[in-house]
């Protein structure tokens, strides 16, 4: 039997709700969202790139994060993003994210140009050092333009500050490599950002899943995490298959940045937060709307907080002004 | 007749230096931007990627183009370069360089994400709408990923969205397609070369001017060559030219895979040749080695001093006043 390491399970990477086009954070949507996820026992990952991270300014970054801790209240572990080409940005948002009680940072390396192997070990060797947190790798080479060398996870890993590694890479030898290597390790989890793979990951060994789509269907993870972890196959693969047909709602023939504005669209339609986006991302075409209203009717998906209740919240608050 | 005239000639991309503690060296800065002015370059182009701008909170940005500001005579426009990953984050660098002193400013496009034409398009518009100042496009795909098409720059330019073009893309072909198209259309945009390596030929098909930064070595050379193609001087462009290819290559560290090392040997030879104190490189990227200081000794250093002796510009531009 696998040993459950302290960070496992489903971790959510969180959308960044804006109440507004120009990015205000909207403290009711993240409120919403995160009861949504407490209620089904799952973590969060905040300012990924399903946060919008890169596009965030620094004030709104703090705010999201102070908003998401005020509304968890220590109920589950919260890991937020610190990754910045501008090394003192990361650390002071590392230090801000200790002061609100975040379990862990999240880092992917600088992406403007091309690093070598002993650059990308001495960055983030600099970065656990000076954290007030634990530090969790992150390797996302579609945004990144790098894949981080196995053997330099490898060496980092030794690092007592660095905890993990989030692997976003697509490859499921690289995975199965890194579950052989790190799998057994009491000291350093392996989550996988590829939610399509979830189940197999949980079966190969993976410590944790990190699918966009829990977003919406947090519960669904839940159980199948815990399907393949009990190894019962089936299960999980029918809950893999289920989840796949949310995330192609969004994702399928979309860029990745397309695909964040199409996830936020459907969880406005769920009732879970605002369509915003930040620009240059565009919010999702008429048509496309129409197409997802169309899916989340004939899905029968949950819907969360409807519309018509957040007017009637709001009627009665304004007229006591 | 327009207010972008100004814009043309030799325009250097400015390095960072840092000081021993790896701080922004302001010395060091004033000292580069003395040494550029005395010798006839026509511009300032600050934070783009030979200053590091990627590395840099928004503040450090703000504070180097206010010492730069403060240090160049009134005659030398300053461009700072904003990119960054989002619209509101762009108008936000683009504010605090206007405020600290900048005549006009560029962008590079967001570079985490990839985005379409539409979504670029509309965010120069948000940036220059916000900012109503002379802007730029910094085309640089080899880093940012992203570019615009030619057909998003026309559009761009015609509607009064971008004002010039540094086209860093390395790409001759594309350079001289977009000349040609701005030729036709009857464009105001300015364009600019910022490619070292193609500076003759950068020339030979023409545009307003170079934003190479090699030109932070050898600035006299570059603006003779400038001033040489103005005059249809082709023989001497190419000499220059091949100087300049010759620098480049003695320039090169066989060990690095990363362009941005370049920057580490840039910043080796002015700090060997005084202008500035250290050749502190922002990190991640690795500091130049014993045996890379070695080899730039032997050839760059050598070769630079050289270039510069040879191409010192007339006396009388000397005499010219820098208040």
């Amino acid at each position: 039997v696998k040993e459950i390491k302290s960070v496992s399970g489903v971790i959510v990477p969180m959308v960044t709700p804006f109440s507004s086009p120009s990015g205000k954070i909207d403290d009711r949507s993240v409120a919403r969202i995160v009861e949504h996820l407490i209620a089904h026992d799952v973590s969060i990952f905040l300012l990924g790139t399903t946060g919008e991270a890169r596009s965030v300014s620094k004030a709104g970054r703090w705010r999201l994060v102070a908003s998401v801790a005020r509304a968890v209240g220590r109920r589950t572990a919260v890991y937020a993003g610190i990754s910045s080409d501008c090394l003192a940005d990361s650390l002071k948002d590392a230090a801000c994210w200790a002061d609100l009680g975040v379990t862990a940072a999240v880092a992917h390396v600088p992406g403007f140009y091309p690093l070598e192997g002993d650059e990308i070990l001495r960055y983030y060797e600099s970065l656990a050092d000076a954290l007030p947190l634990p530090l969790i790798l992150y390797n996302i080479p579609a945004t990144t333009h790098h894949s981080l060398p196995i053997g330099i996870v490898d060496q980092l890993s030794q690092h007592p500050n660095i905890v993990g590694l989030k692997d976003s890479e697509r490859d499921p030898e690289r995975l199965k490599k890194c579950i052989s290597l790190w799998g057994e390790r009491s000291d350093f989890s392996v989550l996988v950002g590829w939610a399509a793979h979830s189940a197999d990951a949980i079966q190969w060994g993976a410590d944790g899943i990190v699918p966009s789509t829990g977003n919406i269907l947090p519960g669904l993870y839940k159980r199948l995490w815990e399907a393949a972890l009990s190894r019962d196959a089936q299960t999980a693969e029918e809950l893999q298959a289920q989840t796949n047909r949310i995330s192609d709602l969004y994702q399928r023939n979309r860029s990745l940045g397309g695909s964040l504005a199409a996830l936020k669209a459907l969880m406005s339609e769920l009732g879970l937060c605002r369509p915003h986006v930040l620009p240059p991302l565009l919010p999702l075409k008429a048509e496309d709307l129409r197409f997802l209203r169309e899916a989340v009717q004939r899905l029968d998906l949950p819907t969360y907080h409807s519309r018509a209740q957040e007017a009637r919240q709001a009627a009665p608050a304004a007229s006591r002004t | 007749m327009t207010t972008t005239d100004k814009y043309s000639g030799l325009i250097v991309p400015l390095l960072l230096p840092l000081d021993a503690g790896g701080q922004i060296d302001a010395e060091s800065l004033g000292r580069q931007v003395d040494f550029l002015v005395e010798r006839g370059v026509d511009g300032l182009w600050v934070n783009g990627t030979s200053g590091d701008f990627f590395a840099l909170s928004a503040r450090e940005r703000s504070r180097v183009v206010e010492l730069v500001a403060a240090k160049r005579p009134a005659r030398i426009p300053i461009i700072a370069q904003c990119g960054d990953n989002s619209t509101p984050q762009v108008i936000d660098h683009a504010k605090r360089a206007l405020d600290a002193g900048a005549d006009s400013v560029a962008a590079v496009p967001p570079y985490y994400l990839e985005y379409s034409q539409e979504e670029l398009k509309l965010h120069y518009t948000a940036v220059s709408e916000a900012v109503r100042m002379p802007f730029f496009l910094y085309q640089l795909p080899q880093m940012a990923k992203v570019a615009l098409d030619l057909s998003s720059i026309l559009e761009l330019a015609a509607t009064g969205v971008l004002s010039g073009v540094k086209d860093s893309a390395a790409n001759l072909e594309s350079y001289q397609r977009l000349l040609r198209r701005v030729a036709e259309t009857g464009s105001p945009l300015r364009c600019f070369n910022g490619t070292s390596s193609l500076l003759g030929p950068a020339l030979l098909v023409g545009g307003h001017g170079l934003m190479c930064a090699i030109a932070n070595l050898v600035p006299d050379l570059c603006k003779r060559a400038y001033v040489a193609a103005q005059a249809a001087r082709w023989d001497e462009v190419r000499e220059l030219s091949a100087q300049v290819s010759e620098l480049i290559e003695a320039l090169r560290l066989p060990s690095r895979i990363a362009w941005a090392a370049t920057i580490a040997g840039y910043k080796y030879v002015l700090c060997k040749l005084g202008v500035i104190a250290t050749d502190r490189v922002v990190p991640p990227l690795k500091p130049l080695t014993t045996e890379e200081r070695q080899l730039l000794d032997r050839k760059a250093v050598s070769l630079t001093r050289e270039l510069l002796a040879a191409n010192r510009p007339p006396v009388s531009r000397m005499e010219t006043p820098s208040m």
